[in-house]
């Protein structure tokens, strides 16, 4: 009796194993999103490229410090020259 | 005259490609890509049921895969298993928050592919594909996974123990039992096996 319905699952569980491979079959994705992110995805190292983005800030600020202590430096220079008259 | 210093870029290749493409290398992330983006998304799609959140989630993969690359250790497994763990995760994020927003269960709705190539009989097999879709993802995560890697993909249980982290033999026990619990479940929402039709028409 165990053996014959062993047998009956067996065969039913070999039809389904037919049966997914029948039916599940592989789609085909959008060949636009399939294009895209591929695009998008190679263009990631140029956009890494951060670091040249990251020294021309730090060139910009620090060019406006040093500006911005030569000003003040000016800017005090007549008062010291007042306050040597 | 001057003379070109530009490096000849390697050939890409299977064996070369995931090292080339650590070391920042475009030619090797395009044929990383192109090697996997259809399994990648293919798996996703059976497992979501949706064409839009399977691209979001594919997007996801990638990124994240080319974003870590640098980290990714070559052990001997595919860069595909590597590829799949991630889709596994994202995808049980992905479930996790529907969960939370209590939207319509996918096995209420199953969405079926409209791009495959089925054969001349699909309004027949439509129905059998919906209750298969709405059978396979009423299984727990890791039986489902296992499922689709074997029938969409086409692998072996070695293959698949890799991309699982499991043994073959293990994978040969689940697999087993992943096909029992299905077809209850095929069962329960209302398939007809030859054998049950078998008995009704007695």
């Amino acid at each position: 009796m165990t053996e014959k319905k062993e047998e009956i699952g067996l065969t039913n569980l070999s039809q389904l194993e037919n049966t997914l491979s029948k039916v599940l079959k592989p789609v085909k994705p959008d060949t636009v999103f399939i294009d895209t992110l591929k695009t998008k995805l190679i263009q990631i190292p140029t956009i890494m490229v951060e670091s040249t983005k990251k020294g021309s800030k730090f060139l910009l600020v620090s060019l406006g410090v040093l500006v911005g202590i030569v000003f003040v430096w000016l800017l005090g220079n007549p008062k010291r020259k007042k306050g040597n008259r | 005259m001057v003379k070109g210093r530009a490096k000849k870029s390697p050939e890409v290749n299977a064996e070369n490609a995931v090292n080339l493409a650590r070391s920042g290398n475009s030619e090797a992330f395009s044929f990383l890509y192109n090697q996997n983006v259809n399994r990648i998304y293919n798996y996703i799609f059976y497992r979501v049921g949706s064409e839009h959140d399977a691209e979001d989630i594919t997007s996801r993969v990638f990124y994240r895969a080319f974003g870590h690359i640098k980290k990714y250790e070559d052990k001997g497994v595919p860069f595909s298993a590597w590829l799949y763990r991630i889709a596994h995760n994202l995808i049980a994020n992905w479930h996790r928050d529907r969960h939370r927003r209590k939207e319509v269960s996918l096995d209420d709705q199953p969405e079926i592919p409209h791009r495959v190539d089925l054969p001349e009989t699909w309004i027949e097999k439509k129905q059998e594909l919906e209750l298969l879709l709405r059978g396979i993802r009423r299984l727990a995560p890791e039986r489902q996974q296992l499922i689709l890697l074997k029938f969409l993909d086409d692998l072996s249980n070695a293959e698949i123990a890799v991309i699982m982290g499991r043994t073959e033999g293990a994978i040969k026990s689940l697999y087993h039992r992943s096909l029992i619990a299905l077809k209850d479940e095929m069962l329960r929402i209302g398939y007809e096996t030859v054998e049950t039709k078998g008995k009704k028409n007695d």
